[in-house]
């Protein structure tokens, strides 16, 4: 009887392994994930990021004053502040602040960030386009892994590119903007390791010239408002 | 009693079937596991790079590492991978020929219990290989496209050759520059020609696009082996000084040609990290380790004459 109990016991282990090796068992979640990314419309990912993913990501940024007096004055502690897609010397950044406008361009505006230097920093991009991914990477809310091939991953930030002009910078232009207007803003950067290794944000690029060109952080806009 | 022994002869069929599914050949002891090396094409210097970086890395890592040239064939490659399948091959790093063509392959490869380790190009498909290290093409034409627009003033008209149809890196590479260019209505697109990523198929089209389009002012290449074709049609026609010229991969021929200013511009992919990469992701896979990401984009970095002195060929001089 016991050995009879033995023989069954050492069957049915067995046959749950050939049945168990021939399963597979995966998070509900990632077959979910998969499944969207199966029927992917960039535009409706893009608009689900922008309006319900990434608010929450904009609540509290990094400043901007101090992200660039990082920059300039000590890069690897502001690597470790940025997130990296896969393996790359460019990092991307959330950041917010104040400034006062310098100067109104058509790739965007110049703007001061920094309370001791009435020289530019940054220049808020709001001309006519928005290239590259800085906002899809630095919101560090989509993994390339979870898309099937990379040209979706990439023209979800195309999308997202176009949702922040017609939505942040189309808006924003139609007000009159003045040199030395204060503003606030919400942006993404995309810098490079040795972006500050021969002329500091905010520093003149070629000293040949008395009034710049200047070495700026260009940032992508997500809100913006006039003081 | 026939029923007993009945029943141990189940109980043994099923053990036996068990222990069958769980067994893998294991190599005798002193012979060495063994990784293959499959490349889309050996016939391009770039790729070359590839696999002899895939493979010393390999070996450096312990591994025989045979070579597998796919001849730019989707049929050449998924007989390589019975070839690799029967071999009894322990891992493959693989340069697909085609992003769709190229899963069914890696997937027989998953069912016979081989891992697959994309380089450089990827396979339109997640959960089949285990891991894809890849180029970031999109960004690296991104920044090629807002150069191109410094050099070009915003104005002028271009043709551009584009490489294989179907591998992603193709639309990838020209996505990524148009995302930039296309917002310029000064600068206009007076031919589009795929040449293969092939240097004399590029001179013959860029030879035609020219008598079609004699007053073109830049070609944007899909790859540097059709930007240094393109460069010798225009050197034949006299117009490489008028024509501005423009590549992808960081190849050893372009980085000189930038050097010496005949070409304008680059974009630097790294073969030699991503064959690293895959050879030690293999490694570690052979060894338990289970958690990779699907997708490791490699960043692409723009290379002209303000900052080549960082480059060599296929990558940075330190």
């Amino acid at each position: 009887m016991k050995r009879k109990h033995l023989v069954y016991i050492i069957g049915i282990a067995a046959l749950a392994l050939v049945v168990g090796r021939s399963l597979e068992f995966r998070r509900l979640d990632d077959k979910r994930a998969e499944e969207r990314t199966a029927r992917f419309s960039p535009a409706e990912y893009a608009r689900d990021f922008w309006d319900n993913r990434l608010p929450a990501a904009l609540d509290h940024p990094p400043a901007a004053d101090e992200l660039i007096r990082l920059f300039n004055t000590d890069m690897k502690a502001a690597i470790a502040k940025g997130k990296t897609l896969g393996q790359s010397r460019v990092h991307a950044y959330l950041l917010g602040g104040r400034g006062r406008i310098v100067a109104v361009e058509k790739e965007g505006l110049l703007v001061s960030v920094l309370a001791d230097d009435p020289n530019p920093e940054v220049l808020l991009c709001t001309g006519a386009y928005i290239a590259g991914n800085a906002l899809r990477d630095a919101s560090g809310l989509v993994d390339v892994s979870s898309f099937s091939d990379t040209m979706k991953f990439n023209r979800l930030s195309a999308e997202i590119n176009r949702l922040v002009v017609q939505e942040v910078i189309a808006p924003f232009l139609s007000r009159t903007l003045q040199v030395g207007m204060s503003m606030r803003f919400v942006g993404a950067a995309e810098v490079a390791e040795d972006a500050t290794e021969k002329t500091p944000f905010g520093g003149r690029a070629g000293l040949e010239q008395s009034h710049g060109p200047w070495h700026l952080l260009s940032v992508v806009p997500i809100r913006l408002e006039v003081e | 009693m026939a029923k007993k022994c009945f029943a141990w002869v189940v109980v043994l069929f099923i053990v036996l079937l068990t222990i069958g599914c769980g067994h893998r050949e294991q190599p005798a002891q002193g012979q060495k596991k063994k990784m293959a090396v499959v490349i889309s094409t050996l016939n391009n210097p770039w790729f070359v790079v590839l696999k002899d970086a895939a493979k010393a890395r390999a070996e450096e890592l312990g591994y025989q590492a045979d070579v597998f040239d796919s001849q730019n064939s989707p049929a050449t490659e998924a007989s390589h991978f019975d070839t690799i399948i029967d071999g009894k091959y322990a891992a493959i790093l693989f340069n697909p020929t085609d992003a769709q063509g190229s899963i069914a392959s890696v997937q027989r490869a998953k069912d016979a219990g081989i891992p697959t380790f994309c380089m450089d190009r990827e396979i339109s498909a997640s959960g089949v290989a285990v891991s894809q290290i890849l180029s970031d093409n999109f960004s690296g034409c991104v920044a090629l496209g807002q150069y191109f627009v410094r050099k070009l003033g915003e104005t002028g008209t271009y043709v551009e050759l584009l490489g294989l149809l179907g591998d992603n890196n193709t639309k990838n590479r020209s996505d990524g520059f148009h995302s930039v260019v296309d917002n310029y209505p000064g600068l206009k697109m007076v031919g589009q020609q795929t040449a293969d990523f092939d240097r004399t198929k590029a001179m013959e089209v860029m030879e035609s696009l020219l008598q079609a389009h004699p007053d073109v002012n830049a070609v944007f290449c899909g790859n540097d082996a059709m930007a240094m074709g393109a460069h010798r049609a225009l050197v034949a026609a006299g117009k490489d000084t008028q024509v501005m010229v423009f590549g992808f991969d960081g190849a050893k021929d372009v980085v000189e040609e930038i050097r010496a200013g005949r070409i304008v511009a680059t974009g630097m992919q790294f073969p030699k990290t991503m064959a690293k990469m895959a050879a030690e992701s293999a490694d570690q896979y052979l060894k338990g380790k289970r958690d990779f990401p699907q997708k490791v984009p490699v960043a692409v970095e723009l290379v002209n004459a303000e900052n080549i002195a960082k480059y060599t060929a296929y990558g940075r001089s330190e």
